[in-house]
């Protein structure tokens, strides 16, 4: 009999434990889901521009952006070798390690794609938190079109951003009277450790001098790379 | 008996004329329903027509734009593999920067027209950052953004004006009882 009420006491606290070390580990699994921390991106990056009839440009270069200290660094290699910088402040071009130029300004790393796509930003395209209003939003079939409305005391004109399965696909900005001036699509989302990027923006835009065509092109993306210090934390001399 | 049997019939006939009327009044509604989903339909249709026009705004001709910038991508699948820059294929008269220029993302720098035609420092004032994003995003133009980031500083400090001065008006105008 003893053993009896023995062994349903221990089963009893079995159970209970059992059930509280359930309870920890879904909290654990919770937090480290919800906890996912995007804060460096690491790309090869082309950009290819054209005007219309006129000369192109090419540049390809590999990009570094971290977000904790909001620092973007572009190592290019063509046209020709130089490391921008951008950080606070300053815009630095190197070439071979030295400082070539210093631009100073506002910082504005935080408008880039980079950092738009490690803080989830990217798709309403910054309109969410600007002046522009929600005029409608319409399906059309797997596609999410948003009307943005400028507002009403400035001459602008409006912006229609389009998302197709939860990501952003396009943005198109009309001038007062209507005309649509540029047409921009994101595209070829890569999945990078739970991270969407587009790897593939093309844009058009219409110019009283005809159309410019720009491709931008991003590959090997890499998110949270321990590896490459020397280019996240790039200073003179230090490549 | 005789009242019995006429009083069933006229029951029979009361019957018999309601499950008609009834019948009739299906026969109608079902008509009814037909004509309202056949509208239903044309209008679903008309609508989904209207809609076709949103998504084709959001098409671009890539196969022109792919043609295009074929150029350009021969031109970095070489820079690529032989890690060339401009100056040395300038330097030996490759073809492949016949028609390019040395200079990054020139051909929207290049425009020097700001997004929209609007001014850049209109867009950083009005619009604070969102504004300085359009400006860097559609120019790629560092004088253009820098003019966005005056106009952005310029906003931000006329609204903390405008601020300061709303906030002396209510502490003056406090009324005490």
């Amino acid at each position: 009999m003893l053993w009896l009420i023995v062994q349903f006491i221990i089963k009893y606290f079995l159970r209970k434990s059992l059930i509280i070390m359930g309870f920890i580990c879904l909290i654990l699994a919770n937090k480290s889901l919800t906890g996912q921390h995007f804060y460096r991106i690491e790309s090869d990056i082309s950009i290819k521009s054209k005007v219309q009839g006129g000369e192109g440009s090419l540049t390809v270069a590999k990009v570094y952006y971290d977000k904790t200290i909001k620092k973007l660094v572009y190592d290019i290699s063509f046209p020709e070798r130089e490391v921008w910088v951008v950080e606070d402040s300053h815009s630095r071009i190197y070439r071979d390690g030295i400082l070539y130029q210093d631009e100073t300004g506002d910082p504005f790393v935080e408008t880039t794609l980079f950092h738009k796509c490690l803080d989830g930003s990217l798709n309403d395209f910054g309109l969410r938190n600007s002046p522009y209003q929600i005029e409608k939003v319409e399906r059309d079939g797997n596609m999410v079109i948003t009307t943005w409305n400028p507002p009403q005391q400035l001459n602008l004109g409006q912006i229609l951003t389009s998302m197709v399965n939860n990501t952003l696909y396009g943005v198109i900005m009309k001038n007062s009277s209507g005309n649509i001036v540029s047409r921009q699509l994101y595209e070829n989302y890569s999945n990078v450790g739970g991270l969407k990027v587009p790897t593939e923006i093309t844009q058009v835009m219409y110019t009283p001098d005809g159309e410019v065509y720009q491709v931008i092109t991003l590959s090997n993306i890499v998110i949270n790379s321990v590896k490459n210090e020397n280019m996240y934390n790039y200073s003179a001399g230090s490549h | 008996m005789v009242i019995n049997y006429q009083t069933h019939e006229a029951e029979t006939t009361v019957k018999q004329s309601f499950l008609i009327d009834l019948s009739e009044l299906l026969t109608i509604i079902l008509k009814s329903m037909k004509r309202i989903i056949l509208l239903f339909a044309v209008l679903f249709y008309l609508a989904s027509g209207a809609f076709a026009g949103s998504k084709e705004l959001f098409s671009i001709d890539k196969e022109m734009i792919r043609s295009e910038l074929s150029g350009l991508s021969d031109l970095e699948n070489y820079v690529k593999v032989s890690n060339a820059t401009f100056s040395n294929l300038k330097s030996e008269n490759n073809a492949l920067v016949a028609n390019v220029s040395g200079n990054n993302f020139t051909s929207l720098t290049s425009m020097g027209d700001p997004p929209l035609g609007i001014s850049s420092f209109i867009w950083g004032f009005c619009f604070g950052v969102p504004g300085l994003a359009v400006v860097y995003i559609v120019t790629e133009d560092s004088d253009e953004t820098k003019k966005a980031l005056w106009g952005c500083v310029a906003g931000t400090a006329v609204s903390a004006i405008i601020y300061l001065v709303y906030v002396n008006a209510l502490v003056n105008s406090t009324v005490y009882y």
